[in-house]
């Protein structure tokens, strides 16, 4: 039971075809998670899987046909992310591009950047990374200090971004650069399309509490960018990327509930039966809470489809993400006490020990739990601005 | 008010003006103080009855619109949310049993019994049908919400041969309330021992009387969403007036969690209720599952963000008059209702 618009006969009959297309064409050879990727020989056959989603219509779902995309809509792009997640479909390098610098540069690009840029994502020509966060600008990353001065026909960025993934591999940047340090935060600001391969250009690869590097600290110094670079106007910087985060929230929400599905059926298939035991009992308690939580969340995603469609992403849109982000954190560690109580496999144990650890950053990234907090109190509920 | 083709959310809209009408605030405070609110209670009902409020689901031929689940939750919602001291599930379960008779139906749809549903109750007695008046022999005590205002029991006892549903008379003798519990102000609790009792059968298949007691479940879930939404908004409007420090408590990130993270449960809550409500609705779907994950997360978070908001409220929060509390006591009276979140969790795995 879900919503209308992902039941109608023309969804159900989409979905069905992705699903065949997926059987068919999921790699035989289990692929490395781009966050482990190690060796030309791993990252080639991580782009060979980008091409192969490309070519089978399955990127850019809802990107205009005349760019390479597909030119569906939102209820297309939540069936395949549903369904890649479903199949336990390798993720691709291209996410970046895909999800959140070509949705940019479509919404807010010149047509020449359309032109240049977009077709390449898609194909898996070029990754890109993000350049937003720095180690002075997280949640307050309006007061990023990246500065980007403009030189004649050129702007020259000098300055440090933080958590970029996939900044390693990456042949572009969108980065955030403050091009009027004279204007109000949030005005100074300017999206630019970076060359990762400019001179100046230094990547420091970051290790996570997983054991992965996926993603990097970005040195910028003297980097030259040229003046059509900028998407948007010069100082939309903000209003650019923001909106387009909006619209990136929409399908997150589908997408990370997919994969807390995968976690709870595994936890499912393991689960001890009812045997009287206080410690069975308080197992078996916590998965039907959890199980509940995220039926509850999948259900608030369906509700929120239709307003999305209807009026566009607003505030109140956060909460599947922050719901999903401690129920997640929960069932990981759900799942490690049934792997240390000697319940689950002890083969698994590596895939536990990572979405464990992984599950410490649900509650940080893409809006932490506090900064979240505050826009449903601020924006949802109307309590006045606080500190 | 007219046919089931009108949305749920219309009826939501409908019971709370109808609501807001015949039990604002001042008579909430009234009723609350008032050392017999007998009077007061069948003033209520009588109102409700007339608006139509009774009879939401009863169909037609018994005076009633034939409404849904989903209508009838919605009403229910709003019910909680105004604190109603008029129970409206009871007429509900028995609009359910398909083999009720008009004449019950009607009497239960104008106010002039009410029926609180409570179990489990043992049964020894003979298989009875639908339709019987047995003298059946029904061993046990029940505690329910309301059924300290019944006239009526909608009990759903467990036979050796099967569960029953049976509707008893509450004025017999074999029927002995040994206390009433009034932590809920609202809605007295009678604790009723029965050892001998006249009753009739209203439905014997077990889906069906699992259907009655799960839809005495969602209501109860419905009625604590209600409560939670109600206490929340008033913590919300209270954060944004009260003032200390210079500021409107409503800026401290302290008081903003708190009431983020009771606007999060609400939502979900608002959404499992209508899941589970749409379940008895739709021929296709079992309501069980729906059912305990909306009676065990609505009741257990509804007690929580009802605290939250008398602690919001600050020492104003604690005082007799706010009636914040009252939000609290219903919530936490529906909490073990029906089935306690543990017992409707262990459905779910």
């Amino acid at each position: 039971m879900g919503s209308a618009t992902l039941d109608a006969p023309g969804a159900l009959a989409y979905r069905e075809r992705v699903r065949e297309w997926l059987r068919a064409n999921l790699p035989d050879e289990p692929l490395e998670d781009p966050a482990f990727l190690s060796g030309d020989a791993q990252v080639e056959a991580s782009r060979r899987w980008s091409r192969k989603l490309y070519a089978g219509g399955l990127l850019g779902l809802t990107w205009p046909v005349e760019y390479g995309g597909q030119g569906l809509g939102l209820v297309e792009q939540i069936v395949v992310a549903e369904e890649l997640i479903a199949a336990d479909a390798p993720g691709h390098l291209g996410v970046i591009g895909t999800d959140i610098a070509g949705p940019t540069i479509l919404r807010h690009g010149s047509e020449e950047q359309r032109e240049r840029f977009l077709a390449p994502i898609l194909t898996g020509e070029e990754v890109w990374c993000q350049g937003f966060s720095e180690p002075d600008a997280g949640s307050d990353l309006a007061s990023l200090r990246t500065r980007g001065r403009v030189e004649g026909d050129e702007i020259v960025v000098d300055g440090q971004k933080v958590w970029s993934s996939y900044a390693h591999l990456a042949d572009r940047c969108l980065a955030l650069v403050r091009t009027d340090p004279d204007a109000p935060p949030h005005r100074g600001i300017s999206a630019v399309l970076l060359d990762m391969r400019a001179p100046g250009v230094e990547v420091r690869r970051l290790r996570q509490i997983t054991g992965g590097r996926q993603f990097s600290e970005l040195f910028f110094d003297g980097v030259r960018v040229p003046l059509d670079r900028v998407v948007g106007p010069l100082g939309g910087g903000w209003k650019v990327t923001m909106t387009t985060l909006a619209y990136e929230r929409a399908t997150l929400g589908f997408r990370l509930l997919g994969r807390a599905q995968r976690l709870r059926d595994r936890i499912l298939q393991v689960l001890p039966e009812d045997d009287g035991t206080p410690e069975t009992h308080a197992l078996r308690d916590a998965a039907a809470r959890l199980a509940t939580e995220l039926r509850a969340t999948q259900l608030v995603n369906y509700r929120n489809l239709e307003g999305i469609l209807r009026d566009g992403p607003g505030p109140r849109h956060v909460v599947p993400k922050l719901q999903w982000s401690h129920t997640n954190q929960a069932l990981t560690e759900l799942a490690t006490s049934l792997l240390l109580q000697g319940r689950a496999p002890a083969a698994e144990a590596g895939f536990w020990e990572y979405e464990l650890l992984r599950s410490r950053g649900n509650t940080i990234e893409a809006g932490t739990t506090q900064i979240l907090r505050r826009v449903i109190a601020e924006q949802v509920l109307g309590l006045p601005k606080g500190r | 008010m007219e046919s089931a083709s009108v949305s749920a959310d219309e009826i939501g809209r409908w019971a709370r003006e109808v609501l807001e009408a015949a039990f604002p605030e001042r008579r909430l405070r009234a009723y609350v103080d008032a050392a017999d609110s007998g009077p007061e209670r069948a003033r209520l009902t009588a109102e409700l009855a007339g608006a139509g409020m009774l009879a939401a689901a009863l169909p037609a031929e018994a005076g009633g619109s034939g409404l849904g689940v989903a209508a009838v939750a919605a009403i229910a919602v709003e019910a909680g949310r105004a604190l109603l001291p008029v129970d409206l599930a009871g007429s509900a379960v028995l609009a359910a049993a398909a083999s009720t008779d008009s004449e019950t139906l009607r009497r239960a749809g104008s106010g002039e019994f009410a029926a609180v549903l409570a179990w489990p109750v043992s049964l020894a007695a003979p298989a009875a049908r639908p339709g019987d008046g047995v003298a059946v022999r029904i061993d046990g005590r029940v505690l329910a919400p309301g059924l300290g205002a019944a006239t009526h029991l909608v009990l759903v006892a467990e036979g050796a041969d099967g569960p029953l549903l049976v509707l008893a008379e509450r004025d017999q003798p074999g029927i002995e309330t040994t206390a009433t519990i009034t932590l809920d102000l609202t809605r007295p609790i009678a604790a009723v021992a029965l050892s001998d009792a006249d009753a009739t059968v209203l439905a014997d298949d077990p889906r069906a009387v699992a259907r009655a007691r799960d839809l005495g479940a969602l209501l109860t879930a419905a009625d604590s969403l209600g409560a939670m939404r109600g206490a929340h908004a008033i913590a919300v409007e209270h954060a944004k007036q009260r003032k200390q420090f210079g500021a409107p408590i409503g800026s401290f990130q302290q008081v903003a969690a708190l009431l983020a993270d009771g606007h999060v449960a609400i939502v979900l809550a608002e959404v499992l209720v209508a899941d589970a409500a749409a379940a008895f609705d739709a021929p296709a779907r079992e309501v069980a599952l729906p059912v305990a994950m909306a009676k065990a997360y609505a009741c257990e978070h509804a007690r929580r963000v009802t605290a939250d908001a008398i602690q919001v409220l600050g020492g104003s929060g604690f005082t007799w008059e706010t009636l914040v509390h009252l939000h609290f006591r219903r919530a936490t009276v529906n909490l073990d209702a029906h089935g306690g979140p543990a017992w409707h969790r262990g459905r779910i795995v």
